[in-house]
């Protein structure tokens, strides 16, 4: 039949190809954290309305807070794109100070949510106050977490950059934070655009 | 797999497979580039400032011409272009080498997400109307309706 194209393999195209599995792996993952962020959503969606005589969505959201939020990840995800470019050209300050602003926004970005959600709790408006504020806390709650594993990885990697230089697996891990840090930025762009600019209308 | 096949037979495997590689290279690298990651980058932040400034113009002057529903249509318009912005310029999707396992495991997820998110409404609506007393239901609904 076919013959097989690999058929003189050599050690690195053998890696290469074990590195693509543990890469497509991770992307499995990734598919079904979209499914644990659907169901948030559709919880979300349908506990929107049960307020229990709390403050609704549109009294509690302030956008252009948001929009900072909004531009801190995007931007962080860009220049995560950036790094993997530095890494793909075997620069390694470049990649280590792309990531060193990648954490910052991230960093900056989780601060500002956290602030929010204090805020929030301060005025009584916890998660203990309605369906429709469990839900929002378990929805942001949930990708905010995802952000701080985010986070702890980027660390760890640029440790690992710092020590091992761009090793095989060292660039295996980074390009896995990648995917992860784009992903995160992607279902941020649903929670900004489904959860305060629908909340407010 | 046949038209592989047929391909090989054709014009010489391995000229037609080395041809085809280069072709599928050729486009992901078009993709991994600062120019993709920049269109990513400045599509995102066009569709985000656009919603945005729409969404706080109305709730800033209350009496804007547009209902909440058509801007609720603009704001998931905005939305879809963004995520296609982001799925092809930085998470990369389409741009693998065949066989593509991971656009088919994208689209899978998709379904999913789609039977998820929309069943879960509308089941709940359902529901929410049949806890109603059936005499009550029809009123219960135009209130709604006109939220």
């Amino acid at each position: 039949m076919k013959t097989n194209p690999k058929k003189h393999v050599n050690h690195s195209a053998a890696e290469h190809d074990a590195d693509e599995k543990t890469i497509f792996g991770f992307w499995i993952y990734l598919m079904t954290d979209c499914v644990v962020f659907a169901s948030l959503f559709a919880t979300y969606a349908v506990l929107h309305r049960g307020t229990f005589g709390g403050p609704t969505s549109n009294e509690l959201f302030s956008l252009p807070y948001v929009l900072v939020e909004t531009l801190l990840l995007l931007t962080s995800s860009f220049v995560c794109g950036l790094a993997m470019l530095a890494a793909q050209q075997r620069n390694k300050p470049l990649v280590l100070a792309s990531l060193a602003v990648v954490f910052l926004l991230g960093a900056g970005f989780l601060g500002m949510e956290l602030h929010e959600f204090n805020a929030l709790a301060v005025e009584g408006n916890s998660w203990h106050r309605s369906g429709f504020l469990s839900a929002f806390f378990t929805l942001v709650g949930t990708h905010g977490l995802h952000i701080a594993t985010g986070l702890l990885w980027l660390g760890v990697v640029s440790v690992q950059i710092i020590r091992r230089g761009l090793t095989r697996n060292v660039m295996r891990r980074l390009r896995m934070f990648s995917i992860f840090w784009h992903f995160l930025d992607v279902v941020w762009i649903f929670i900004f655009s489904m959860v305060y600019l629908m909340g407010v209308l | 797999m046949d038209l592989y096949i047929l391909d090989g037979l054709s014009d010489g495997g391995t000229v037609v497979m080395a041809q085809k590689k280069s072709v599928v290279v050729s486009k992901h690298a078009e993709l991994v580039t600062l120019k993709g990651y920049v269109t990513g980058f400045v599509a995102s932040l066009i569709c985000t400032i656009t919603a945005f400034t729409v969404i706080e113009l109305h709730v800033r002057n209350q009496n804007a011409s547009l209902s909440a529903g058509v801007l609720m249509v603009g704001v998931a318009v905005f939305v879809l272009v963004q995520f296609m912005a982001q799925a092809r310029y930085f998470l990369h999707i389409g741009a693998e080498t065949k066989p593509r396992i991971k656009l088919l495991a994208f689209y899978f997820m998709m379904l999913v997400v789609v039977i998820v998110v929309f069943g879960s409404i509308w089941i709940m609506q359902n529901l929410d109307y049949h806890m109603h007393m059936p005499t009550d239901v029809r009123a219960y609904m135009d209130a709604k309706d006109s939220l």
